[in-house]
């Protein structure tokens, strides 16, 4: 089992992307802290996963919250006595496009998107560190690698990739190691929200499908067994820096405009070229 | 096992990071194509994955020969079927700087990390289409991502992005993944071969964690973006480098012991 003898604390932990973490990580032999604010959600993840043979404690609590962290650590302390691994999921995309911005909104969303996460480190890191260290991972999202149309989200993803850097930074010498993924498109709990949201409709799955490599959405899963390899031993080396699991979104976005690129392998195609190349080395 | 019923091919597989990563996956269930110019060497470590009860053949391959390349990906067929990972971790890290390096190396240097590359991909992307798909993992480097002393060592790292990135682009449609390890600095698996490596700058100090990869560190990130756990990720590159290039700027190594000393002192009086 690739996390025995650990303990994880995952915020957010009832949305699509915690649930299925906090699924495998507790298959994988983790105690697993599940934290939200939702104490029917919470308590039925952690009975289905205490039932099925995992070792799971929901912890009621609201990550912009400094005291209420306080208080989750304490029950950390007392059912589990250590913590390893603080997977930071949490995160709103409420909507915040220049230039009609509402300083409120744009606070709210620094305040639970980054600010939350920066607490949640503070409280958590002495911990982690008395525990013989481990390694904290950080949702951001492809935001917060290009520019986004929701400008407070997109500014506050790119304002993670710096608070999570400037962790593993100062946090290497208690052998904490501190790093992001950056999920693309995700079927989860948010992302069925913004397909109803009006601006999303403009890149509905259907034509979103052929602007990534991959022509899919990623699954839970993906995001699960990603944070798996990063909260496990397996990434030792692997600090300071992010993963992005999006399928082949970003890095071919300019040349993925559906049309072009249909008519491209089209054209490959016409002339025989994949055959040529499949049969090249067939002869002989 | 996390490569159960998957062949894998590793140039490069009697390198530090070939060796280990054949290691692991035969561990992990793959049958593994040891495919290196060294036939001793290349023998050697096929036999020790064979006596522990795993799967392993040795090709002699010479990365940068087109005719060996095909001759290699017959046997893999002929032997296992079917081909679903490849591990390009041939490399050439001849010194190269820029005051001193003539054509004749900068071209080595190419058609090694580059072109050798190229031809790899484009010999098994067939095979691994009819297999059903699968995963490349490149082997690059920091100096890929950061300007280096090692002009032509850091070119090619860098065209390796951009062949790595297209490559994706191309072969998804064929469920092939592929993806960059931007490794940094790696330790040698004995003292003596350290020997051999003088040349290199101090770097421990410049490095978050204080230290070298193990081999075996960078093995288990190349199984990661080998394996389904990473079902979702193409085109990308993987920085496994103990927070190297991240904070270098900010690790010049006084400056990094005082602030921290300045640390404890505040944290000691509070």
């Amino acid at each position: 089992m690739r996390l025995a003898n650990k303990v994880a604390l995952v915020t957010g932990a009832y949305g699509g992307m915690g649930r299925a973490s906090a699924r495998l990580f507790a298959k994988e032999g983790a105690c697993v802290v599940l934290a939200g604010r939702k104490l029917e959600r919470g308590n039925a993840l952690a009975k289905e996963i205490n039932e099925s043979g995992g070792k799971a404690l929901f912890v009621q609590l609201d990550v912009t919250d400094p005291k209420q962290w306080e208080a989750a650590l304490e029950q950390v302390k007392e059912k589990f006595g250590a913590l390893h691994i603080l997977m930071n999921i949490v995160g709103t995309n409420a909507p915040g496009i220049l230039p009609g911005i509402e300083l409120a909104d744009w606070n709210k969303m620094f305040e639970t998107n980054v600010t939350s996460i920066l607490v949640g480190i503070q409280t958590c890191a002495p911990l982690m560190k008395a525990s013989g260290g481990g390694s904290i991972i950080n949702i951001g999202s492809v935001a917060g690698i290009t520019g986004n149309f929701s400008t407070a989200y997109s500014s506050s993803k790119w304002a993670l990739e710096g608070l999570s850097r400037s962790a593993a930074y100062v946090l290497a010498d208690y052998g904490i190691r501190v790093n992001m993924i950056q999920p693309g498109f995700i079927e989860t709990d948010m992302t069925a929200q913004i397909a109803s949201n009006p601006i999303f409709k403009l890149i509905s799955k259907g034509t979103f499908n052929n602007t990534v490599l991959l022509r899919r959405v990623g699954k839970a899963g993906e995001i699960a067994s990603t944070a798996l390899f990063l909260a496990s031993d397996e990434s030792s080396y692997v600090t300071g820096t992010d993963i992005v699991v999006d399928g082949g979104w970003v890095t071919s976005a300019p040349y993925l405009i559906n049309e072009r690129r249909n008519h491209m392998l089209t054209l490959l195609k016409r002339k025989g070229a994949v055959e040529k190349f499949l049969n090249r080395f067939k002869k002989g | 096992m996390r490569l159960a019923n998957k062949v894998a091919l590793i140039t490069g597989s009697t390198g530090k990071v070939g060796r280990a990563t054949a290691r692991l996956f035969a561990k992990e269930g793959a049958a593994v194509v040891i495919a290196t110019e060294d036939e001793d060497a290349g023998n050697a470590l096929a036999l020790e994955i064979n006596v522990a009860g795993g799967k392993a053949l040795f090709v002699k391959l010479d990365v940068t020969n087109q005719q060996q390349w095909d001759e290699a990906i017959r046997q893999v067929k002929d032997q296992f079927g079917g081909l679903h990972i490849l591990v390009n971790s041939a490399e050439s890290h001849q010194l190269s700087m820029i005051t001193q390096t003539d054509l004749k190396t900068w071209n080595r240097i190419f058609d090694v990390n580059l072109t050798g590359t190229l031809m790899a991909i484009q010999t098994c992307a067939p095979l691994m289409k009819e297999s059903g798909g699968g995963s490349i993992v490149n082997l690059g480097s920091v100096a890929g991502i950061s300007g280096s002393y090692s002009s032509a060592y850091s070119s090619t790292k860098w065209g390796l992005e951009g062949l790595s990135r297209s490559a994706a682009y191309m072969l998804a449609d064929w469920s092939i993944r592929c993806n960059v390890l931007q490794a940094g600095s790696i330790a040698n698996e004995t003292p003596e071969d350290n020997a051999n490596t003088a040349t290199e700058p101090p770097v421990q100090e410049a490095i978050l964690l204080r230290r070298q990869a193990r081999p075996e560190e960078i093995a288990n990130a190349v199984l990661f973006l080998a394996s389904e756990d990473s079902s979702y990720i193409t085109g990308n590159d993987l920085v496994v480098d103990g927070g190297w290039s991240s904070a270098a700027p900010y690790l010049l190594s006084e400056r990094q012991n005082r602030l921290l000393e300045i640390l404890q002192e505040k944290v000691s009086a509070k």
